[in-house]
């Protein structure tokens, strides 16, 4: 398969997505959409679902998306997280919507990624417990299926927009092996709790399921797989997020470095600040080029890596350049940058909590080198 | 069928014909398999490396006869006058074949020096020494930095005074890599110490066998030679060996470094392509017993995910480059994660050896990593230092002020 | 506290300084430390007397036997008396112990060497056997003026003594004068790097006076500093001179971690010179490697001290604050 769209192409989708961001989503922006019941802008998301097409891009046409693959959606991904966007749509299309996309069931296929590509379902997937693991077997909730129906019962933790949700996909193990289930808000013997979070622009709850009704997704006992598939998306999406929002950490520093004199010049003429935003440079360009290179091997493309490297070199080196980018941000804007005011923590938050979603570095690495036979 | 699908075909088809094609993609570089050597700079005996040298202008000559000695350059020259992506696209096929590695006189002679000469020489010269450079007949090194000019390679002080219709060349070159074998060297020297100093500055095209030219070797701390000091003692150039105008030589030596090849695909060759192929530090870790260590793990992954991502992006440039793109910042992004990279990868063997990296023990792939190591801090040095390469990241691509000029 | 009074530990070190910037050879040494008063040192502060000779051998990228001394000063009442001189066979990691080890100097075919061995069981127990039963070959790979070399005998000997803790003690001892000798390696090259960035210009400048330049010579700096302080808390973490096996390990990590850092440092900053044989650098970056690897290299080191709080050692703290 070789690429859909052109350079010139995904510069015209970056500059849209970038033009409405800029107005829609800056930092006060933000700040507010934060404290607003849903925890996001819901205006501004449903005018990216429709006018924009940015929910449907990567489903199948058939269900009512416009099958564009990742190395476009990471554009548009890198964007938000150049702009911070608070907002589920990582959680709902990239984490949600691939678990539906892998999972072959056409029946589920059908009846929610329509929902999810017009923005009216926002749709969560829940898959850790209360260590916080991100594991693809081996779950505690359990689900059994009693005079033709099933029914769940369990504690799912660190949940994204988990209060928020108006569809679940939850992993809980039956007597048939891991299988994955939609759950829909307002089912019954279902509750939330939203958690406090580090990272305030991705809110994370718990949910209690309490012989919930659910539906099947697949077939019992295909969630490692799935899950596998998911967790290979997933962080290559991510991937273009963390580079985006590295990117404007960067950004940030190099701007403050021209503006702010200390001794009578510019403190961006000094070796340790200008030396620092080189290093920072250097690092996003080399995670960017791991990003890129983890979406088009998801989208299986002709000369791109085997999937399962790609997108675990890009998960490593994604969230390390995003964390270190973040961090020495802060360094270069000194006390300014540690003041709950300036943006620069919330990146900071975003980016840890990025790099711990799926298991942090101590996972991750394993990981690469497990896919590389080592 | 494009251009450059056409292009492939022939470049392969002369392969074939002049050379063998590695069996089995890397398998060659395996563990255990050949000579252990890890190292970038050499520490060859004369005679060993007057074969290589032997060996490199040999196939020099095929690829010249085949009519790839040039590929970017005049036809009048025996180039063919295709672009920067076909010289690629060249290199890439030829990393496939066991052939000599003509690193020593393709980087810089003709990588850098040849194109300048295009570019600044005048017409006599370019005809007498542009084919003997491209047949492999005549190599040429640079006579650039100086003990007090390193970096600042506008500080050169090497005086070039005219006589008549000649100039007497006086000072002293450092860090010129294989002077010592090479015919031609390209000096930098101040014909004007009244103005700015980069605006006193001419370069001459010197023939090495001139009466005057004393070229000693440089002991690097690996313990090689590659590099040489060169003292001119009143050296005589003729007039037409001038490159470019009188006191315009700042201009003539940014095309050579501009030359400096895009850190590309062509870095990794010889040792290094072992070093750093794929497995090859995994089989490390397990033939040192550090399969199931944890930390040796971590710190392998973290090695190797950067690793992986450099290579991607060296792909996507050329990538780019083929689709007709102007090279970005990416040289000096490549050249400063090469360097750290194999910096690391140098520590992690050391660490993973252990005490039989201490002395020779005969032990395949133990002790040879030594070349590495002592190799690795001239990475982040030769081709720009680390810090002057931050200083050009910081200020050319992100916009930072400059320095303030020295009170 | 110490025995020694600031005026007195300052002339001391000058002293010693001068001794090894004249000259080699360990009767010369000898001599001119007797003629120094050495011995009343020794007795005043033991501690600062192994820190001020083996920090100014390190400086001087001196070699000798002094080390043979320490350890075997840890062994006086375990070994039967000795009828001439004798010498330590330093075990190599990776080797068996007793039979091929590094000796720090020259020997007399005559001179005794005292090695470590290990039975079956694991138990320890020193061995003497005269230097005629060793082949010796010199050790060039790494740092070929160190003059050590390595040692092979196939000829068995006999347990004189048991080793029971003489052996921690011993190399707790060593260790200490090995920490030493590395940190004077260490200030002796940051001295170079400072003075070689201080006198070079570039863009109108000396090096030193920029930033990427001057910074890596204080972080070298605080790693030196850092480095000396864990050493004299070690030597003062336990009451007697040499004592404190866990100390001696912290200590020598922590300078194996410095000269990395300062070797690294001190290069970069040097620049194209740094990495010729005209420039001194080489040879301390050599050096330091070479004491770093002596009785346990910080890495190793470092993964026992982990094992060992893991296995729920209690840490010894080196330093309390």
């Amino acid at each position: 398969m070789s690429e859909l769209t052109t350079d010139a192409d995904r510069e015209d989708l970056r500059a849209g997505a970038r033009a409405v961001l800029s107005a829609k989503a800056t930092d006060e922006q933000n700040r507010t959409a934060i404290a607003s019941e849903a925890g996001y802008d819901v205006a501004l998301w449903a005018q990216l679902a429709s006018e924009l097409g940015l929910h449907s891009m990567v489903f199948p046409e058939e269900h009512g998306g416009s099958g564009f693959g990742f190395v476009e959606l990471g554009v548009v991904l890198s964007e938000m997280g150049r702009a911070l966007l608070p907002g589920p749509f990582f959680t709902s299309v990239v984490l949600a919507g691939s678990a539906l996309v892998v999972s072959g069931d056409d029946e589920a296929r059908a009846s929610y990624l329509p929902g999810i590509a017009d923005g009216s379902t926002v749709a969560t997937l829940a898959v850790q417990e209360a260590d916080g693991a991100w594991r693809h077997d081996g779950f505690d909730s359990e689900a059994v299926h009693e005079g033709g129906r099933w029914s769940l019962t369990g504690e799912k933790s660190l949940v994204p927009f988990g209060t928020v949700a108006s569809l679940i996909v939850v992993a809980a193990t039956t007597a048939d092996g891991p299988s994955l289930f939609a759950v829909e808000a307002g089912a019954a013997g279902l509750t939330s709790e939203a958690l406090t979070t580090l990272d305030i622009t991705r809110p994370l709850a718990r949910l209690r399921f309490s012989r919930t009704p659910a539906v099947l997704i697949g077939v019992t006992g295909q969630a490692p797989a799935i899950l596998d598939a998911v967790l290979d998306r997933a962080t290559a999406a991510l991937a273009a997020e963390q580079v985006g929002a590295a990117r404007a950490c960067l950004e940030m520093a190099v701007a403050y470095a021209k503006d702010r004199s200390q001794f009578g010049r510019q403190i961006g003429s000094f070796q340790a600040i200008k030396h620092k935003c080189a290093d920072m440079f250097a690092r996003i360009q080399i995670a960017e080029a791991a990003a890129v290179e983890a979406a088009r091997a998801v989208d299986g493309l002709e000369d791109a890596p085997p999937v399962g490297v790609a997108a675990a070199v890009a998960h490593s080196v994604c969230s390390e350049a995003f964390m270190f980018a973040a961090a020495e941000n802060i360094q270069v804007h000194g006390g300014i940058g540690f003041t709950w005011e300036h943006p620069a923590h919330l990146y900071f938050r975003r980016a840890k909590a990025s790099q711990l979603m799926f298991g942090g570095p101590g996972v991750y690495h394993e990981r690469l080198l497990q896919r590389m036979g080592v | 069928m494009n251009d450059i699908e056409t292009f492939t075909a022939e470049v392969r088809a002369f392969l074939d014909a002049n050379a063998q094609r590695f069996p089995g993609g890397e398998a060659h570089l395996a563990w255990g398999k050949g000579d252990d050597h890890t190292g970038y700079f050499s520490d060859d005996t004369a005679e060993v490396e007057a074969a290589k040298f032997a060996a490199a202008r040999s196939w020099q000559r095929t690829r010249y006869e085949g009519g790839f000695g040039w590929i970017t350059g005049p036809s009048s020259y025996g180039g063919r006058e295709l672009s920067p992506v076909h010289d690629l696209v060249y290199d890439l096929l030829e990393a496939e074949y066991d052939v000599p590695d003509t690193g020593v006189i393709s980087l810089i002679g003709l990588g850098m020096i040849g194109p300048t000469i295009l570019a600044h020489g005048q017409q006599a010269i370019k005809d007498r020494y542009l084919p003997a450079m491209y047949r492999g007949d005549a190599i040429a090194c640079q006579l650039f930095s100086e003990p007090a000019a390193g970096s600042d390679l506008a500080g050169v002080t090497t005086k070039a005074v005219q006589d008549g219709d000649v100039w007497r060349l006086t000072g002293q070159k450092v860090w010129t890599s294989v002077a010592h074998q090479a015919q031609l060297g390209m000096a930098l020297c101040r014909t004007n110490p009244d103005v700015p100093k980069h605006k006193g500055i001419t370069a001459f095209l010197v023939d090495l066998a001139s009466p005057g030219v004393e070229i000693r070797p440089l002991r690097q701390m690996n313990g090689g030679a590659e590099f040489n000091e060169v003292f001119l003692t009143d050296v005589v150039v003729p007039d037409d060996h001038r490159l470019g105008e009188i006191d315009g030589g700042w201009r003539v030596a940014l095309t050579t470094l501009m030359n400096e090849r895009a850190s590309v695909g062509g870095e990794n060759e010889g040792a290094l392509a072992r070093v750093l192929s794929d497995g090859f530090l995994a089989s490390l870790l397990h033939e040192t017993g550090h399969g199931a260590d944890p930390a040796a793990r971590r710190r392998l992954a973290e090695i190797t995910a950067d690793l992986t991502a450099a290579d991607y992006l060296n792909r996507q440039t050329v990538r780019r480059l083929v689709g007709g793109a102007e090279p970005g910042p990416e040289a000096s992004v490549s050249k400063m994660m090469w360097a750290q990279n194999l910096t690391r990868v140098a520590h992690l063997a050391a660490e993973l050896v252990g005490p039989r990296l201490t002395a020779d023990t005969g032990a395949w792939g133990t002790y040879s990593w030594t070349e590495l190591l002592l190799g690795s801090p001239a990475f982040r040095i030769l081709g720009g230092t680390e810090e002057i390469l931050k200083n050009i990241l910081g200020e050319r691509v992100l916009g930072l002020p400059k320095e303030p000029v020295a009170p | 506290m110490s025995g020694l009074d600031l005026d007195t530990i300052t002339e001391v070190t000058a002293s010693v300084r001068e001794v090894f910037a004249a000259g080699t050879g360990a009767a010369v040494l000898a001599k001119a430390l007797d003629e120094l008063g050495w011995t009343e040192v020794v007795e005043a502060d033991p501690a600062i007397a192994t820190t001020i000779l083996f920090s100014e051998q390190g400086r001087a990228l001196a070699s000798s036997r002094l080390l043979d001394d320490v350890v075997l000063n840890q062994l006086g009442s375990v070994l039967p008396a000795a009828s001439g001189s004798r010498a330590v066979l330093y075990p190599r990691t990776g080797a068996t112990p007793g039979t091929v080890g590094i000796l720090l100097g020259a020997v007399e075919d005559d001179t005794e060497i005292v090695s470590m061995a290990m039975d079956e069981n694991g138990n320890a127990s020193w061995c003497l056997r005269p230097a005629s039963d060793f082949t010796t070959e010199a050790i060039t790979g790494f740092d070929p003026t160190c003059g050590w070399s390595l040692a092979r005998t196939s000829t068995a000997a006999t347990a004189v003594a048991a080793a029971g803790t003489s052996w921690d003690d011993a190399r707790a001892a060593g260790r200490l004068a090995i920490t030493a000798e590395i940190i004077g390696v260490c200030a002796s090259a940051l001295e170079l790097a400072v003075s070689h960035t201080s006198a070079r210009h570039q863009y109108g400048r000396a090096l030193a006076s920029f930033q990427a330049v001057r910074h890596q010579l204080s972080e070298s700096h605080a790693a030196i500093e850092s480095a000396r302080n864990t050493l004299a808390a070690a030597y003062a973490a336990s009451p007697e001179h040499g004592g404190g096996a866990w100390a001696a390990k912290v200590a020598k990590v922590r300078a194996g971690q410095t000269q990395a850092i300062v070797m690294r440092r001190g290069i970069q900053v040097l620049g194209a010179m740094g990495l010729t044989l005209e420039s001194e650098m080489h040879r301390y970056v050599t050096r330091a490697a070479a004491l770093d690897a002596l009785l346990g290299g910080h890495a190793e080191l470092a993964v026992e001290i982990g094992t060992e709080l893991l296995g729920g050692a209690a840490p010894a703290r080196v330093v309390t604050i």
